[in-house]
């Protein structure tokens, strides 16, 4: 994809001359291929410095799926790793072992690892768990996003931990985390909305951290595009997550038509944090008595899926 | 002009001259759904389109 100047009817870029390949409605503002990266990976550094994500010495472990946002997530964070002192970057993929799916992934985090030039691990469900998703969920493929969701933390921490990683960061988009914030919302769910999984955690677990947050789905997008690095993958097949898909279609809809709707919803999320942290119950952290691992009941989430499933996840525990 | 959708498929539209995004709404296709480009050029929502234009959809949004 390429851009090109003089075109009939094109806006050109509010900071130059030319033809502008991004229409920014937050702010009404057209930006150009270079003031469109400039302004996405300046927004990554930012919220990287002001939320304090990465800091000096740390190793970063990159969940890298090799779908559009963690590629361009593991893109920027290495385009900005001059600018921090002695900070390592390692990519971790989790092949779950969905057919027909992961496999192009896959290949493609190999191949940007690769060009990065960035040390790379992988892990998989079979290893970790016994079998690949396709196996555990036959016959349960309506739970399939709240299985996998589980298994995907439990991998993705077990590869960071692994890799002697200090921080994970996932690729979570603004899209992502605004619809987060309203499913929680409408789920009732105050402790899971104020809960921050990048806070310190007296080395209980890695902070997980979503540098990702500020950056819409259509910048990361178009990001791809005008780096060559897009490939149109597939649907994950089991991606029936009602909820979601409708909150989804209702806040493309509402930023479309009130635009920063989605910066608004992470601003009040962020003052609810603020403003009600410690008021409402999220509970200590205890340990798992199954597996010891870090969690709020009794049981890890992996351990109460083991006995819901009713099925022995066997192979080498994360 | 001519629309070719995420799909492939094509469409002949008879309007004249519009905004990009008045097409798209029309199409009922949120433009922050898309990307678009002209000629392998990428244009922003509110490029104007005239009557020989072939615009090409990308869909951004996948699930998974």
């Amino acid at each position: 994809m390429v851009t090109g100047s003089g075109t009939y009817g094109q806006p050109r870029c509010s900071l130059c001359s030319e033809p502008a390949v991004f229409f920014y409605r937050p702010v009404q503002r057209h930006l150009c291929r270079t003031h469109l990266f400039t302004a996405i990976e300046q927004r990554v550094a930012d919220t990287v410095s002001d939320r304090n994500l990465i800091v000096q010495g740390d190793t970063v472990a990159v969940g890298l799926s090799g779908g559009k946002d963690s590629t361009a997530l593991m893109m920027i964070l290495t385009k900005l790793l001059p600018s921090w002192e002695n900070v390592r970057l390692v990519a971790v993929t989790v092949d779950e072992g969905i057919s027909g799916y992961r496999e192009e992934t896959v290949r493609s985090a190999d191949r940007l690892a690769r060009t990065l030039g960035v040390e790379h691990r992988h892990v998989t469900f079979p290893d970790l768990f016994g079998d690949s998703l396709d196996a555990i969920l036959r016959g349960r493929e309506s739970q399939a996003c709240t299985i996998c969701g589980i298994l995907r933390k439990k991998a993705l921490a077990s590869a960071a931990r692994d890799a002697g990683a200090t921080k994970l960061a996932t690729g979570h988009n603004l899209d992502d985390e605004a619809q987060s914030v309203l499913m929680n919302v409408l789920r009732g769910d105050l402790p899971r909305l104020v809960r921050d999984s990048s806070a310190d955690s007296s080395g209980r677990f890695i902070p997980r951290i979503k540098p990702l947050r500020a950056v819409s789905e259509k910048e990361i997008a178009t990001y791809l595009l005008l780096h060559e690095a897009w490939m149109d993958l597939p649907e994950c097949p089991y991606a029936r997550h009602a909820l979601r898909r409708e909150v989804r279609s209702i806040l493309t809809s509402l930023e479309y038509h009130h635009p920063g709707t989605m910066l608004h919803l992470m601003e009040s999320k962020g003052k609810i944090e603020k403003n009600c942290i410690g008021a409402i119950a999220t509970g200590p952290l205890h340990s798992c008595r199954e597996c010891g691992d870090p969690c709020s009941g009794e049981l890890c989430q992996l351990c109460q899926l083991k006995k819901t499933l009713d099925r022995e996840l066997s192979g080498n525990r994360p | 002009m001519k629309l070719i959708l995420p799909d492939q498929t094509e469409r002949v539209i008879t309007e004249g001259t519009m905004l990009l995004d008045q097409l798209l709404l029309a199409e009922g296709i949120n433009p922050n759904e898309v990307i678009a480009s002209r000629g392998g050029f990428l244009i922003p929502e509110d490029t104007v389109i005239g009557e020989d234009d072939e615009i090409r959809l990308i869909r951004i949004a996948h699930g998974g």
